[in-house]
């Protein structure tokens, strides 16, 4: 019989094996696969604790980003879960392995996020918005637009209103 | 597919908007129509850290005085406004002579009682225009209004002489006007459907119903001491809150119930030294069990009936007698405090005050004024002193803050 403490153990000699859009198979612990929430529901739903998964397919995450995203949950299997308190940390810090891992491709960014929303892994997603967030903090409008790519559909009298209400901004 | 910042959906948009502060979500707005729609749309929710004061317009009293709705963004910035400091001040009406007001504020309307006549002023999304008076009740002569309240369509009024008089805006006239109701100056009144309060200096809180509905129907309550506010509970029609001078006895504030027509609890404050004379000159139900006071001891102290006690305790920060507050019932309440024009900004969720607001025209020297009545909405805040009506514009988006948010110092806790 084993204790509780050692299903850690055996989750870690499991494995399952996660495709991605290009047909790639990546084969990881279940303790890593479990990371994401999405992941971990369906295999308590569907009972799969004993059986063998050889393939689970992600129709929509690239090889690319799936790479990274076990990339990042291997780093971060053994972090304590009571000790982030994602809604509560500090607004933009984000440690340096992560932003590494991340990059600074909008493109593969927003791909992760994407990806980590889907795959519902919390701490994921937020080390992905607050690197996007740190790419607007303290930017003027026009500079907002070019870094994103954003197309201006306001018209020039909507634009100049907006531009004499906020005026207060810059005297802060 | 080419993945972008505005490809993503509003839900993930706003994951990534609310590590952002104020300024960057200003900016933002400006790039595009779809953000700045968002932003409007979602903003409170962005900023977990900020709990909008002052414009949480949550209860339907507070939205039956409100002039406009705000955007979620809007609350944001307004807020930080009334945190700041930063308001346009402008001066309604003044008058030579010195008188005891008292205001009300609605939708549409604002009321305002000044010697013994009462008149309405249209609200617009501008502010006030005073030439537009829609309503104006004069009481007979040498009986100024000392307290009135405007619910549904009546006007009930108290005057100096001990009168009190029901005025209906449906025909635009007297309901009844009652002589030497009280043997002096009625300090407080109330009404609430059917039922009509009044309480006097004389030491008497007298009860009676609409004339049209059980003209028999007369009760009066002796609180040994006189009376300086009344208030029915919208929640639970049977009780009646009593806020009495504590001269000859400690208890301070007393629940009446009118079905049982007995006290249901007399209450002092709970303070050092003493009590005697902390007399209570305002009083708000925030539900059927809880209660807010205030009053000379410079204290707003809520009161649960509950437990028996007084449960939150907030002192003026220059311990001033407390003449009349407004609460949103949410997280905050303004007081008005008995010199200088001196209005304060409370956060019921910490002891110490948020922000003070002084009338410009208490500034000069002899010109101190308590505030003797005050409401808001989310933009605005209105105050009658002796001899001015104030209003304070929160909405705006320049100018220079007056902060006294550390005045007089962190007030201790002993």
């Amino acid at each position: 019989m084993l204790e509780d403490g050692d299903l850690s153990v055996v989750s870690d000699t499991k494995t399952i094996g996660l495709k991605s859009c290009e047909g790639e198979i990546f084969t990881v612990s279940f303790r890593v696969a479990t990371m994401s929430n999405t992941i971990k529901n369906m295999i308590e739903d569907l009972n799969l604790e004993d059986g063998i998964i050889e393939e689970v397919p992600l129709k929509n995450i690239s090889s690319h980003t799936l790479k990274k995203i076990i990339e990042y949950c291997e780093y971060h299997v053994d972090d304590d879960p009571d000790d982030q308190d994602w809604e509560f940390s500090t607004p933009t810090t984000v440690s340096d392995w992560d932003s590494k891992l991340i990059g600074t491709d909008q493109e593969e960014i927003f791909a992760l996020i994407l990806a980590a929303n889907f795959l519902d892994i919390p701490s994921l997603l937020d080390v992905g918005c607050k690197t996007v967030a740190n790419m607007i903090k303290g930017k003027e409008p026009e500079e907002i637009r070019k870094i994103f790519n954003i197309e201006n559909d306001f018209t020039p009298e909507e634009e100049e209103e907006m531009r004499a209400e906020y005026a207060w901004l810059k005297d802060d | 597919m080419v993945l972008s910042l505005d490809s993503l959906s509003t839900e993930l948009l706003l994951k990534i908007f609310k590590s952002l502060d104020i300024y960057d979500l200003c900016r933002l707005k400006q790039t595009c129509r779809r953000f700045n729609e968002v932003i409007e749309q979602w903003g409170s929710l962005l900023n977990k850290n900020v709990v909008p004061l002052i414009t949480n317009q949550v209860h339907p009293a507070i939205i039956n005085r409100s002039g406009r709705i705000l955007s979620s963004f809007e609350r944001l910035r307004v807020s930080r406004n009334w945190k700041l400091g930063l308001y346009k001040e402008r001066m309604l009406l003044y008058s030579k002579i010195k008188y005891i007001p008292w205001l009300q504020l609605e939708k549409n309307l604002l009321w305002i009682s000044r010697g013994r006549c009462i008149q309405a002023y249209k609200r617009s999304s501008k502010g006030i225009n005073t030439r537009n008076v829609v309503y104006t009740i004069k009481g007979s002569k040498n009986a100024d209004v000392c307290r009135f309240v405007k619910k549904s369509n009546y006007i009930l009024s108290g005057q100096m002489d001990g009168s009190l008089w029901l005025w209906s805006t449906d025909d635009h006239n007297f309901v009844f006007d009652l002589k030497s109701y009280h043997d002096a100056d009625i300090n407080s009144v109330d009404i609430c459907d059917n039922i009509i309060v009044s309480g006097s200096r004389d030491n008497y809180v007298k009860i009676r119903h609409k004339p049209d509905d059980n003209e028999a129907f007369f009760h009066q309550i002796d609180l040994q001491g006189r009376v300086w506010s009344v208030a029915l509970s919208e929640e639970n029609k049977s009780l009646l809150a009593i806020g009495t001078d504590g001269i000859d006895h400690m208890s301070t504030v007393h629940i009446f119930d009118m079905n049982r027509q007995s006290f249901f609890a007399h209450y002092y404050p709970d303070i050092f030294g003493d009590i005697l004379g902390a007399g209570v000159l305002d009083l708000k139900w925030e539900s059927a069990s809880v209660l807010w006071s205030c009053g000379y001891d410079s204290y707003l102290r809520r009161w649960d009936l509950r437990t028996g006690k007084c449960e939150q305790a907030l002192g003026d920060p220059n311990f001033a007698t407390v003449y009349c507050f407004q609460y949103d019932h949410v997280n905050s309440i303004i007081s008005g405090t008995n010199s200088h024009g001196r209005v304060v900004l409370w956060d019921t969720r910490q002891d110490n005050y948020v922000q003070m607001y002084f009338m410009e025209s208490c500034r000069r020297p002899g010109k101190s004024s308590p505030i003797y009545s005050l409401s808001y909405d989310a933009d605005f805040l209105f105050t009658v002193t002796d001899q001015h009506v104030n209003v304070l514009d929160f909405s705006v988006f320049n100018g220079t803050p007056k902060d006294y948010s550390n005045l007089f110092g962190k007030l201790i806790k002993v």
